[in-house]
């Protein structure tokens, strides 16, 4: 098992009352999984994502990264885990604006010190993989929203992570694009074995997943595994 | 490395507020710098003015004159002013070499009298000294052997005389006597210091040297090509004369009172700059926190990527470094060219304000640059810079990733 989370809560105080945003939910992700977490606004899709990816700390319960009890770990410490194991992708693609398409895609991989050569390398590999070789040079305010999020989704999976989250990476795309996005990443899914989990509110595209998490008002309604339906 | 260049390329994202930042910098620094250059061109002012008055670069004594200065001895006198001169004469760089004599005295006309301090020079040999030009006499400077006498403006008004009236001069002589003698008021001068011009006549040392009984001086003056070598210079004369038992000081040991007003002034100076920097830092401190805040899901997307605290606020750091060295550097070339114009045009001092303040002031201050006031100031303005960069990135390293993540 890669991420186990077990009777996991999660509230946020709002004025003098408390927002209940995740009631105990307990499920494991195993490694090369493809799940969706579906779900309306509201029901708790970002900050169960933020749990798993070690961006916050449950008010209780426990998550556990590949056996390892995660919940109450250092800001350094989870730092480290993210940099190494971890990548992120979001709704509004977060690119850095006055890095290239190159360089943003380069940036984890600085980050963990990998020599230059290698890194060009690599950086050049995953840009061919997702289709934006050509625009490598490109500041992000030059591209359009798809090639934004391959430019997102090969900064995500340039350092080999073991997992990648994304929230709803679909919803500020249109259909047509987002769908391309959900493909790219089933592929390399099923290529470079990497795990991931994305959330989405978008009923076209939760039926893509093999697994799907169903949450509502913070509480997990269903949790099935779908035949994966390959056109 | 990488966040050195990050922190570079986002100085250029928003242009407007980097340049608002960059000048908030220059300001300080061309200020600091043209306050700099007009108080060194002030102290500079004084110094050269008091030199030109009578100190000289460097003086030479009977052993003990100067601690018994104050009463104008006339028995601790130099009475081998040739051969001393001679002496150090083959010394590179000495100019000129004036001997003086001076003496106490009490100087009247009709039924007005006031003491005064008698100087016997060769008036004609020197130029050097500034009130005996021309443009700031009236009447002529009396030639040797003439018996006549320069006074101050300020003292001929005091006793109603002007060129061409005779006036009485009473002084002591070698042998501790009185001795006294008519002359002619052959020049009035001014030069602006008031006190000075009350108390300080001139007149023919060999007449002087009559009046008082003895062909012997008080004092060799000595005027230096270049004044950095004054001490250099000073050295070399005191080895020359190592015998002749005399004193050797060179000018500014005659200035310690300016050198205190300067050492003031430096202590004010500090306290300005403090001043100036400090509001280049809340303003740079206010312009970054708002570029954080919208830079938070930046600074949170990077978190999340795996920098540090440490890491982001490098970044933030380097940013300030670069717009220092901006803000810096285009706030020294400004200077440069602004003490340029302050160095040849200077500004005018108001004549009012000169009138009580008892230096010799001349009506402009003119600016003098030294290399260290552009050194210092840069390195200043880059710290400040830095410094004012460390509020805000605390306020976006310490906002939680998940918080900097949000869209609203
Ligand atoms: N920092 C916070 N402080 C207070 N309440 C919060 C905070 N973050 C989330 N919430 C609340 O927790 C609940 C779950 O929010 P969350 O953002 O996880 O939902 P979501 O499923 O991602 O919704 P959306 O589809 O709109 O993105 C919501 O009621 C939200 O208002
Ligand atoms: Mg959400």
């Amino acid at each position: 098992m890669l991420i186990q989370l077990e009777e996991v809560k999660k509230d946020y105080p709002l004025g003098k009352t408390t927002v209940h945003a995740i009631r105990g939910v307990s499920f494991g992700i195993e490694e090369c999984e493809f799940a969706v977490i579906a779900g309306p606004s509201g029901s708790g899709k970002t900050t169960l994502l933020n749990l798993m990816g070690l961006l916050d700390h449950p008010t209780s319960g426990k998550i556990c990264f590949e056996d390892r009890d995660v919940s109450g770990i250092s800001e350094s410490e989870a730092t480290k885990i993210r940099k190494m194991r971890i990548g992120f992708i979001f709704q509004t693609f977060n690119l850095i604006p006055v890095l290239t398409a190159f360089e943003n895609i380069e940036l984890p991989l600085l980050l963990k010190g990998i020599k230059e050569k290698e890194r060009k390398e690599k950086t050049f590999n995953i840009l061919e993989e997702t289709g934006i070789g050509d625009i490598a040079k490109h500041k992000p305010d030059e591209l359009s929203g798809g090639e934004r999020q391959r430019v997102a989704i090969a900064r995500a999976l340039v350092g080999n992570p073991d997992i990648v989250f994304a929230d709803e990476p679909t919803a500020n795309l249109d259909s047509e694009t987002g769908f391309q996005i959900i493909h790219l990443m089933e592929k390399l899914n099923k290529i470079e074995g990497v795990t991931f989990v994305f959330s989405t509110h978008d009923p076209g595209i939760f039926k893509v997943a093999e697994r799907k998490i169903e949450l509502h008002d913070g509480k997990i309604s269903k949790d099935v595994v779908q035949n994966s339906n390959k056109k | 490395m990488e966040i050195f260049k990050l922190g570079f390329r986002n100085t250029g994202r928003n242009r407007k507020r980097t340049l608002i930042n960059a000048l908030t910098i220059s300001a300080a620094v061309i200020a600091i710098i043209l306050f700099d250059v007009l108080v060194e061109g002030q102290l500079n002012d004084l110094v050269g003015n008091y030199i030109r008055m009578g100190i000289g670069h460097i003086k030479i004594h009977k052993k003990g004159y100067d601690k018994e200065s104050e009463r104008l001895p006339l028995d601790i006198l130099i009475n081998n002013a040739p051969e001393t001169i001679e002496k150090i004469s083959d010394i590179n760089d000495i100019r000129d070499i004036y001997p003086r004599l001076k003496a106490g005295g009490l100087i009247s006309c009709r039924e007005k009298q006031s003491p005064v301090v008698i100087n016997g020079a060769d008036l004609e040999k020197e130029k050097d000294i500034e009130l005996i030009t021309e443009k700031n006499i009236e009447g002529n400077i009396p030639k040797k052997g003439e018996y006549g006498i320069l006074i101050g403006k300020e003292l001929a008004s005091l006793l109603e005389v002007k060129p061409g009236d005779i006036v009485f001069l009473y002084s002591r002589t070698r042998y501790e006597t009185h001795n006294v003698i008519d002359l002619e008021v052959s020049g009035i001068y001014s030069i602006g210091f008031s006190t000075y011009e009350k108390s300080n006549i001139f007149m023919p040392i060999d007449i002087l040297q009559e009046l008082i009984g003895s062909s012997s001086v008080s004092e060799l003056t000595i005027m230096i090509e270049d004044e950095n070598l004054v001490d250099a210079i000073a050295d070399s004369i005191k080895s020359k004369l190592a015998g002749f038992n005399m004193e050797v000081f060179p000018y500014h040991h005659y200035l310690s009172e300016v050198q205190n007003i300067s050492a003031m002034q430096q202590s004010a100076i500090i306290y300005i700059r403090f001043i100036l920097l400090t509001l280049a830092f809340f303003g740079i401190v206010n312009m970054m926190m708002i570029s954080v805040w919208e830079r938070k899901k930046e600074i949170g997307t990077m978190r999340t990527i795996g920098y540090s605290k440490l890491q982001i606020t490098g970044m933030f750091l380097c940013e300030g470094f670069w717009l220092g060295v901006f803000g810096s550097l285009l706030g020294c070339i400004i200077a440069f060219f602004l003490s340029l114009i302050l160095k040849n045009f200077g500004i005018p001092l108001p004549e009012e304000l000169l009138v009580g303040i008892n230096l010799p002031m001349s009506t402009h201050i003119y600016g003098k640059m030294l290399p260290e006031f552009f050194g210092r100031t840069f390195f200043l303005g880059v710290i400040a810079s830095i410094l004012a960069t460390i509020p805000p990135s605390f306020r976006a390293v310490f906002l939680p990733i998940v918080k900097a993540l949000r869209e609203y």
